[in-house]
């Protein structure tokens, strides 16, 4: 079991609202700098002896960040702050040259921002008609869902031709669990051809089996 | 064996098919928070044009000011710290004044609304005229500028006019110029005049137009577009709240005054 603490100085991140006129601006005006820091506990246990091995490994932590011209300077979570991040992988020889395994992975989703509502409002000065605007209240205030899921793999040692061979079948994400790779908001045109604003999330890595054969020589 | 690899291979083969992306559309109903969201623009020597409350909807609606209005405001202006004015709901979240009134340039507005338990407050002063001393056209990238004599309290914004017979304007305003410390003079610019409006047919005709509005308007202006286009995934780590100049919990908007100046020809 162990703890962590690091601080992280000179961070850099996009300005809000970055406009770059290529003819007389440069690209290091769009990025701001700030800081951060990350702590946390992590706790590990490893079964390393008979036919029964394997690890459990579970992290508590904290990460955020802090930029003068970000968020109204306030403090904010970072994009990868992961309250919980728990794994169990466990190995069993069942005979001598086979044997299984087991993967299961857990981690609070990733942060990232969205507005908890939509608006309208006139541009200012401007002239012109009202347009919907997405009210964001802050950086990465929402969280993508759990992420989870379990492996199974099946391994077979044998040798052929004077060749040491192994077969193996792997089954990736088994209950095919849709974890988020991304959510974002779109425009969905209704029947009426109304626009509504929508959460769309892309999800990556459904189930997948895949299955081989690795020869040593 | 013959079996077990036409097997493999079909199993590899669906596994592409199907592919490794899903893209589905989520229900975020628990993210909705609701805000009072407060309009007013003030225009000197315009009538003034009401106050418009309203509040946000929640993602996965389409938005209707029917839904979104407010009718429960009781709210009124003070001009100059002295004259108050109740503001009286009139349709679609728009509160004015029983008797229409003028704007004039140098006064101070500030709004008082109650909402329930809810407090809203904001305060603006309406821009003088702005006094342009100069106006060119950078050749460089092809923008608009001028230099304006500062006032305190004050920022500036520009738009390029091009004045055809339908006169053709930016769409919006480039950047906000702020009063240094030492100088007298500021120096504002438009955004770049579009490629087909810069041949010499077009030389006399290109304008540009100052406004003068209230400094608050330069914190919106560069935090407005904070996140607003989140359509893009790989972008999703950006993005923050908005500054207004609006006051109370759960409250967001304007209530600005902005004072647009004469419109000069520039050579």
């Amino acid at each position: 079991m162990e703890g962590f603490y690091k601080k992280m100085q000179s961070l850099y991140e996009f300005r809000n609202s970055p406009q770059l006129n290529p003819l007389d601006d440069s690209i290091e005006d769009q990025f701001t700098q700030g800081q951060g820091e990350a702590y946390g506990v992590e706790l590990f246990l490893n079964k390393q002896k008979g036919d029964f091995t394997g690890w459990i490994g579970y992290t508590l932590s904290w990460s955020v960040r802090q930029f003068d011209e970000l968020n109204g300077g306030k403090v904010y979570n970072s994009r990868y702050d992961r309250r919980h991040d728990f794994s169990v992988v466990l190995a069993y020889s069942l005979l001598k040259d086979f044997n299984v395994g087991i993967t299961w992975v857990y981690a609070a989703g990733q942060r990232y921002t969205l507005p908890p509502g939509q608006f309208i409002f006139e541009p200012v000065g401007v002239g012109g008609s009202q347009e919907v605007q997405f009210n964001f209240t802050g950086i990465n205030t929402a969280q993508f869902p759990a992420y989870h899921k379990l492996d199974l793999n099946v391994n077979y040692s044998f040798r052929w031709f004077n060749s040491d061979f192994e077969a193996y079948i792997n089954l990736y994400n088994v209950y095919n669990r849709h974890n988020t790779f991304a959510q974002y908001v779109v425009l969905k045109e209704s029947a009426d051809g109304e626009q509504i604003p929508v959460v769309k999330q892309i999800a990556l890595f459904p189930f997948i089996p895949s299955a081989g054969i690795s020869i040593k020589f | 064996m013959m079996k077990f690899i036409i097997v493999l291979i079909s199993l590899v083969l669906i596994s592409l098919f199907c592919g490794c992306e899903s893209e589905e559309i989520v229900n975020v109903e628990l993210v909705y928070e609701e805000y009072t969201v407060v309009q007013a623009e003030l225009i000197p020597d315009k009538r003034f044009p009401g106050v418009r409350f309203t509040k946000t909807l929640p993602l996965g609606v389409p938005y209707n000011i029917k839904d979104a209005e407010i009718k429960n405001i009781t709210a009124y202006l003070r001009i100059n710290g002295i004259q108050v004015i109740p503001l009286i709901y009139t349709e679609d979240g728009l509160y004015k004044p029983k008797y229409y009134f003028y704007i004039d340039e140098g006064d101070t507005y500030e709004l008082f609304a109650e909402q329930g338990e809810k407090y809203i407050y904001s305060i603006t002063k309406i821009p003088l005229k702005p006094e342009v001393t100069s106006a060119n056209y950078d050749r460089n990238d092809y923008h608009l500028y001028a230099d304006v004599n500062i006032k305190q309290e004050e920022v500036y914004s520009a738009l390029w006019i091009v004045a055809v017979s339908n006169a053709i304007r930016a769409e919006d305003f480039f950047s906000v110029s702020s009063p240094g410390n030492q100088n007298f003079t500021v120096r504002v610019r438009t955004s770049p005049v579009p490629e087909e409006y810069l041949s010499g047919i077009y030389s006399g005709t290109r304008m540009i137009q100052v406004f003068a509005l209230d400094k608050s308007f330069k914190d919106y202006f560069y935090t407005r577009n904070s996140g607003q286009q989140l359509n893009d995934p790989l972008i999703q780590g950006t993005g923050g709240a908005v500054e207004w100049n609006v006051q109370g919990d759960k409250v967001i908007g304007l209530f600005i005054g902005v004072t647009p100046g004469d419109i000069i020809e520039v050579f």
